[in-house]
């Protein structure tokens, strides 16, 4: 019975931490370039954003130590310190498993503004935090000036 | 019984080899500004790629950065180029690792 119980209350704790961490977001990076409303120009706004998951070792460890017995989660543990030697160097955010993500984002600007005429791009690095997986995310908006008489 | 410890020692091991593999962080993604306004179909995208191996802290090529950006100045010869994206990522790994700078753009050639 007392089994039931604890199962019952390690479930109802780690759904409440899910909802509490699940709209947890981590900006690690900031940077605006020059803005430019002179002439007569609308300013349509345009935002691209690019994500990959990555997954957090520390946060499977802690997790491990909720979900399994004392005997496993410490197995556990040792296996992730061992994971943690492949993956070692400066990190901003959690290790994802591909770059590819970030790669030619001027050509996605360049779809959104085939005139060329950008200004105010803002380029933002933030995360998405949830138990374990991460979402690393790259934020570009800016802004495509439109000739008035365009629109005319 | 044994046919399900071989399994699972092999999936445990899919799993490990498939966390281990080679993970990255990405740090940064920086853009340059559009200037001078031109039609985005003349542009071509260039790219210039440069790395530092660091081994515990140690390394011996510190001017990577330089690097990346002189190949992207020579990728655009008599041109000029924007929207430049500045990529700074570090490929993690076992007891060492790769510092990464790549630098995209579009090359408008003048003439």
């Amino acid at each position: 019975m007392s089994k039931i119980i604890n199962k019952t209350l390690k479930i109802i704790f780690l759904y409440s931490t899910l909802m509490c961490l699940s709209s947890c977001a981590y900006l690690h990076h900031v940077q605006v370039g020059e803005i430019d409303s002179t002439g007569d120009n609308d300013l349509i706004p345009f935002e691209i954003k690019v994500s990959e998951f990555g997954i957090d070792l520390n946060d499977a460890k802690s997790t491990s130590k909720i979900l399994m017995n004392s005997k496993n989660s410490k197995q556990a543990d040792e296996i992730l310190t061992m994971l943690q030697y492949f993956q070692m160097g400066p990190k901003t955010g959690a290790p994802v498993f591909s770059v590819a993500y970030v790669n030619h984002l001027e050509n996605k600007i360049r779809e959104n503004c085939p005139s060329g005429r950008v200004t105010g791009i803002m380029s933002i690095r933030e995360a998405r935090q949830y138990p374990v997986i991460k979402g690393e995310i790259v934020k570009i908006k800016g802004y495509c000036l439109r000739s008035k008489k365009e629109k005319i | 019984m044994n046919r399900m410890w071989v399994l699972k020692v092999i999936l445990l091991f899919g799993i490990f080899m498939s966390l281990a593999s080679c993970t990255h962080s990405v740090h940064i993604v920086n853009f340059s500004d559009f200037r001078p306004y031109r039609e985005a179909k003349t542009a071509v995208s260039i790219e210039a790629k440069s790395e530092q191996f660091v081994v515990l802290g140690f390394t011996d090529n510190t001017s990577y950065v330089n690097e990346a950006y002189q190949r992207l100045m020579q990728k655009c010869i008599d041109g000029q180029i924007s929207g430049i994206s500045t990529q700074y990522y570090t490929s993690l790994g076992f007891f060492s690792w790769t510092n990464h700078i790549v630098m995209q753009g579009l090359c408008h050639k003048v003439n």
